[in-house]
């Protein structure tokens, strides 16, 4: 009797789990957030009057930088994204009938912007910031698909993905969705200013800054309860934190963020990796109000009241051991020339490494890879460049690089652990002869 | 204050140099300028970008590479074989030049410099460069492409290129083995 009811026990739990789980697959979960009002076309007219608010947002939130390869053509797709299960491509974003989105209407942007759904019930990876865009106003959807829609077409055919997601698993993000998707609202806090509420709206949305700069979780979902602290590795560089506190600890005040936004240049350092195409091709080309908002709401504490920017560490008293001088005489020989002796930098030739992020972040990883692999010629705003920096890694042994780096962070990070040749050697192969 | 030195000793153009004590921080043209008296290494923008100051380095595996010297300090160097301009072309028992380079003939052949001032930087890309067509031949069409590349860095006011890179192109079609079809 009870091993019977035992049995419809666990045979009923099943049924339901597994009705449950296909209706997770079948979407049924997912329903569309789309705004009412979206089924019907844009007019000429609004089409018109919302273009040069679409190329603003399309800017902020750098569409083209992901779906454009270097070389182009602009918005054509194309640009591998990594993940540890394959590779994603980006999609073909102009408005071709064919291979773009030129058939998609109005409501079909509406809901991939929101839902991260495409027409066909397609599930898009989380690759596309989804996640990030949701929270963006149906007016500000509506500027962007008409800005999108007025680019040329191109009729280049997407690029298929690899490993995994060869196989049919875009149903499966429907799980992925239901513990890794809230339900997010434009950021809201009593007596925001209009300028802090901008800055929330693109940091938090479009601008999808935590993308990179929030460190997602085992499902590689985006881990909002840890916003902007950064961590995660991406492109083999570690991601900085961005929080207010840690902004302001590095010295940044609202008014030298918006212009490290600008500009890609900064007391701090210059934009170099992912960071340079977002400062390159969206913040540097924004519109001044929009950055400076956005510097705002990320310069802004927990409080409410605008951080303002701290003294750098000082030298640590162990950049003075002499363990540590070999480090020191090696930056005067490789590095001094271009840095200067006191770490100042030459303003268009090479930054500053007093006072740089790179020497500043605990972990090494950011200032072993740039001296090992360098950094190639990059331009910036107002015609400024920083000319290419050499990679050591054939030049210099892993001890002396370790050594390098060790006396660089006591002198100008505050971080007195010393780093070892093997932690250099793991982020690239390096010349095995000692020359010194 | 007394200036910081540290002890120095490298190869130069087949000569042992050194040990001599040299400040810490002394870029390595002032170094081949001030103590060495070699003057041929030209020092220009002093930032590593219009490549006048470079100067074969010869590694330890005897391949040479471009170094430039204004932007290293002469420590950089330590233990390591240089070749400046002026130990490029052969030289009689009395220190006097017998031969130039093949790079050299070439460049006076081509009229390639006009006020001279980057060619020693020019001379000594152009024979790594050469050099390395030794080792790695190059498709006869890709030739003129390479040379863009590899001479790319260093900067002629006078904007001498094309007859840089036509001089260049000229030695690396007469040198055996470095332009396959």
């Amino acid at each position: 009797m009870k091993r019977t009811r035992l049995r419809n026990g666990l045979v009923g739990f099943l049924v339901v789990a597994v009705v449950l789980a296909l209706a997770v697959l079948l979407g049924l979960f997912r329903p569309s957030t789309v705004a009412p009002g979206v089924q019907e076309p844009l007019t000429d007219a609004q089409t018109r009057e919302l273009l040069p608010r679409g190329r603003e947002l399309a800017l902020a939130g750098n569409c083209m930088g992901c779906h454009s390869l270097p070389q182009g053509p602009g918005g054509a797709g194309g640009v591998p994204i990594d993940t540890p299960f394959g590779t994603l491509y980006s999609s073909n974003i102009t408005p071709d009938k064919t291979y773009g989105i030129g058939k998609y209407t109005r409501e079909d942007f509406h809901r991939v912007l929101r839902d991260g759904i495409a027409p066909g019930n397609r599930n898009l990876y989380p690759g596309m910031p989804f996640v990030f865009t949701h929270i963006t106003r149906p007016e500000d959807i509506d500027a962007l698909y008409a800005y999108i829609m007025s680019l040329p077409s191109v009729a280049e055919p997407n690029v298929a993905n690899t490993g995994v997601f060869r196989l049919p698993v875009r149903p499966f993000m429907n799980f992925w969705a239901l513990i890794n998707f809230p339900d997010r609202q434009p950021p809201a806090r009593e007596g925001a200013s209009e300028q802090w509420l901008r800055g929330a709206y693109l940091v938090e949305g479009l601008g999808h800054c935590g993308a990179c700069h929030t460190p997602r979780n085992v499902t590689m979902g985006v881990s909002f309860a840890r916003s902007l602290e950064g961590g995660d590795v991406v492109d083999g560089l570690v991601v900085p934190d961005i929080t207010a506190n840690t902004l302001a600890k590095r010295g940044f005040s609202t008014a030298s963020l918006s212009e490290y936004l600008r500009s890609g240049i900064s007391a701090q350092g210059t934009a170099f990796g992912s960071m340079y195409t977002v400062t390159h091709f969206s913040t540097s080309a924004m519109q001044a109000t929009d950055v400076e908002a956005i510097a705002s709401y990320l310069m802004t504490g927990k409080d409410g009241q605008l951080l303002t920017p701290a003294k750098g560490p000082e030298p640590l008293p162990s950049a003075s051991d002499t363990a540590l001088q070999r480090g020191r005489l090696s930056y005067m020989s490789a590095c001094a020339g271009c840095h200067g002796t006191e770490g100042e930098g030459i303003p268009n030739v090479a930054p500053p490494m007093n006072g740089n992020i790179a020497v500043i972040m605990a972990s090494p990883v950011n200032l072993l890879t740039v001296i090992l692999q360098g950094v190639p010629t990059q331009t910036f705003t107002g015609n400024q460049r920083m000319y290419a920096m050499p990679g050591f890694a054939d030049r210099m042994s892993a001890e002396e690089v370790a050594g390098l780096a060790s006396w660089m962070r006591a002198q100008w990070g505050g971080q007195g652990k010393i780093i070892t040749a093997e932690q250099v050697e793991a982020i690239a192969p390096v010349k095995k002869t000692k020359t010194d | 204050m007394s200036i910081e030195k540290r002890s120095l000793t490298l190869t130069i153009n087949g000569q042992k140099v050194g040990p001599v004590d040299t400040p810490v921080g002394m870029p390595m043209i002032d170094f081949l300028h001030d103590y060495l008296d070699l003057t041929g290494t030209r020092f220009g923008c002093g930032q590593g970008i219009c490549h006048a100051c470079t100067v074969m380095e010869i590694q330890p595996d005897g391949v040479p590479i471009e170094t430039r010297t204004c932007i290293f300090d002469a420590h950089f160097f330590n233990g390591k074989t240089l070749i400046t301009i002026e130990g490029q072309a052969k030289r009689d028992a009395q220190g006097e030049v017998s031969a130039l380079t093949p790079i050299q003939q070439a460049f006076i052949e081509h009229f390639s410099f006009q006020c001279g001032y980057c060619t020693p930087g020019f001379v000594t890309a152009a024979t790594v460069f050469v050099e390395s067509l030794k080792r790695q031949p190059v498709k006869r069409a890709d030739l003129q492409s390479r040379i863009e590349t590899a001479l790319n860095d260093h900067i002629c006011r006078c904007t001498g290129y094309v007859r840089y890179y036509q001089a260049v192109q000229d030695v690396a079609l007469k040198t055996p083995g470095c332009v396959i079809d």
